[in-house]
């Protein structure tokens, strides 16, 4: 069939789509349907930026599409997070002429780690951004190393330009072999650590060849600047690197010069803002410029929401049930910020897009640093509070500071208390509105 | 009495540290004394001087660095098996103790073939999902939870432990799983299992018990057994509807 045919049928079903409600990836599918080699033979635009990685990848992808566009750049991306073939059809094809010709300067994906092998069979990215590879819904990724064989079968061509966070190392892995790789990181910055004291260590042995890693510092987790006295396999130098980070005042320095002023003050969106700023830059945008954009953004896809209950007030800290690191992330900014407060955690449905009864990912996560002595109070709801606080009774918090409350209505009247202090809520995507919808939000 | 966290930084991978400090509190709960040891590649290990062996699940890739340790000990590790030392092996570990691993590329790692069964890896496909197991072995009565995650088949066993009313068994095609040589346990569900099931730490705490000389008495584990029945409930929800 004719492109220009496919492409209308396309745009028709996603308008007619939409004002049914319905998803964006019928309509790519149909086009898929009519001929499988249609964005083969679409006009793409001199750009396409892939962002992929476990983590980060939304917010990454945010603001790149914000600091381009201020730039005065047209892009197309896939906000909708459809990030599968049929979704990336569908948003493709709706930005095109009727000559099959892309519209936008650039095409900017947010890929899934699993599907963008797929993907990248029909058109390749001229640039591709890794941020990381953490233990993320394992019961459907498996781990860490399974998704790295997936995405590497993703990269198929020399003329793409991965852009690597090069302090993790299985990430890194991605550039053995390959000119064209710009690398970035974190200098040594406060609150750097020489030991790794996280419940568990996926960098305690090289990714390239098995033989232990050794650590100068960790930022957190196995992130940070390590080397193999056996296979070479090091922490590569950095194009763009965080010089200094701070995370009282709330700012970052890259490369000694440019100041990024943050909205959010943990390190983990520090380097989605390393992200954007090095690919925005890669791409033309002045140094200068993205400080001036990235300043004290706020994150549409934010995932931190202020809240009040009663006469408290507190925030909900969203993390991703099934990724440690997510949950570490929160907690840490709980116990770095030393207010007196009450910890409430909630795991009602693992996953809102599958069912699953899986647990095992609570014993990964550093629940021990919230032993802090500004955590006054903790509150464990939803579904599995019991499997939260058979966790939580090897983290050696007095058993008096905690409060098994199933039901998340209840859990609310209790942070109601006139004692309770500010309140911190960490929970996920899955769980979050069930928490919001009875507070002020 | 010593515990043995074997390959605790490199077959660790779905929160399994949880059995080792289920199991050590439980022995301190009976006023014993528990004091937990990690060994990995490059250590020395003396197998004959634990209550109780522990592996976990690795990344296929962390299995084969492990079984090239572990190989060497295969006679020492064999002979405490024998003798009646108390061991689990979940998630893939419990390959380690097979004749042989094939991985996706074909690539074959002798085991330490405590028991004749061979597993072979996919290149590329996942066998996940939750686990609703009824159990065969002595000592279990209610069904065993947890979860199965996976790129193996396994043949060769013949007398599996548990027969899967939900999730998949040693191949993808039977509903048989894991496998009991004297006290060792052998299985693919993976993660805290004896934080999950209380009933599946008792049974090991007797048997830890009867070995070294106490007797078990109270129960300890009011949160593992409410978090137990509400996962059990949870499941049985799915393979009824
Ligand atoms: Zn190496």
């Amino acid at each position: 069939m004719r492109t220009a045919l496919i492409i209308i049928i396309c745009k028709l079903c996603r308008f007619l789509g939409r004002l049914l409600g319905k998803g964006s990836s019928l309509p790519g599918k149909i086009a898929l349907k009519l001929d499988p080699n249609i964005l083969k033979k679409v006009k793409m635009p001199q750009y396409i930026v892939a962002v992929t990685g476990s983590n980060g990848k939304t917010s990454t992808v945010e603001m790149i599409a914000h600091v381009l566009r201020q730039s005065g750049r047209k892009i197309a991306y896939n906000r909708e997070g459809s990030n599968q073939i049929e979704g990336v059809t569908t948003f493709i094809l709706n930005d095109c002429t009727l000559s099959g010709r892309v519209k936008s300067d650039l095409i900017l994906l947010e890929s899934d780690e699993r599907f963008a092998r797929f993907t990248f069979k029909y058109f390749t990215p001229t640039h591709y951004v890794i941020t990381n590879l953490y233990r993320d819904q394992l019961t459907r990724n498996g781990h860490p190393e399974w998704i790295y064989r997936l995405l590497k079968k993703s990269i198929t061509s020399d003329s793409t330009q991965l852009v690597l966070n090069a302090d993790d190392p299985l990430v890194s892995c991605f550039g053995l072999g390959r000119e064209n790789t710009v690398y970035y990181g974190a200098g040594r910055i406060d609150g750097d650590v020489e030991e790794n004291t996280s419940i568990y260590n996926d960098g305690a042995y090289c990714p390239n060849c098995k033989e232990p890693l050794k650590y100068d510092y960790y930022h957190y987790n196995h992130i940070g600047y390590y080397h193999c006295e056996s296979c070479g396999l090091h922490r590569e130098r950095a194009a763009y690197e965080i010089t200094a980070a701070d995370l009282h005042e709330g700012y970052v320095t890259i490369n000694g010069r440019y100041r990024i002023d943050l909205a959010f003050k943990s390190l983990y969106h520090c380097y989605n803002i390393l992200a954007a700023f090095s690919i925005c830059n890669i791409l033309g945008v002045p140094e200068d410029e993205i400080c001036r954009t990235l300043g004290s953004y706020i994150l549409k896809s934010g995932r931190v929401v202020t809240f009040t209950a009663g006469e408290n007030s507190g925030v909900l800290l969203t993390s991703k049930h099934e990724n440690s690191v997510s949950y570490d992330q929160a907690i840490r900014l709980v116990t770095q910020e030393k207010k007196d407060c009450t910890v409430v955690v909630i795991v009602d449905a693992i996953s809102r897009k599958y069912f699953t009864s899986e647990t095992s990912w609570l014993w990964d996560i550093d629940f021990e640093l919230l032993r802090a002595d500004n955590v006054k109070r903790v509150i464990l709801a939803g579904e599995y509070c019991y499997d939260l606080m058979s966790r939580f009774s090897y983290c050696g918090i007095d058993k008096d500071r905690i409060e098994i409350i199933r039901d998340i209505g209840e859990a609310v009247q209790a942070i109601k208390a006139p004692d309770a202090g500010y309140i911190y809520v960490i929970t996920c995507f899955s769980d979050k509105d069930k928490f919001l919808s009875k507070v002020k939000a | 009495m010593k515990i043995l966290f074997l390959y605790h930084d490199l077959m660790n991978l779905y929160g399994e540290n949880g059995n080792v400090r289920v199991m050590a509190r439980h022995i301190a709960d009976q006023g014993q004394s528990a004091e937990v040891e990690c060994r990995t590649v490059g250590d020395e290990v003396d197998f004959s001087q634990y209550a109780f062996i522990y592996a976990g699940s690795g990344t296929e890739r962390n299995q084969k660095k492990a079984l090239s340790h572990f190989i060497k000990y295969r006679e020492r590790f064999i002979s405490a098996i024998q003798g009646g030392t108390v061991a689990l092996f979940t998630g893939n570990a419990c390959e380690m103790l097979g004749k042989r691993i094939t991985d996706g590329d074909g690539r074959s790692f002798e085991g330490i073939g405590l028991i004749p069964f061979e597993s072979v890896e996919s290149d590329d496909i996942r066998y996940t999902g939750d686990a609703v197991c009824t159990p065969l072995t002595g000592g279990l009565f209610r069904p065993v939870v947890g979860f199965i995650n996976k790129c193996s088949e396994v043949t060769g066993i013949e007398e599996p432990i548990f027969d899967m009313q939900m999730g998949y068994g040693n191949t993808n095609k039977d509903s048989g799983e894991g496998f009991r040589v004297n006290n060792l346990f052998g299985t693919h569900l993976i993660g805290p299992l004896l934080a999950k099931n209380p009933e599946f730490a008792g049974m090991v705490l007797r048997l830890i018990g009867g070995r070294e000389g106490f007797t078990v008495t109270s129960k300890t584990c009011e949160y593992e057994e409410k978090a137990y029945e509400i996962t059990l409930s949870e499941l049985n929800k799915r393979i009824n509807a």
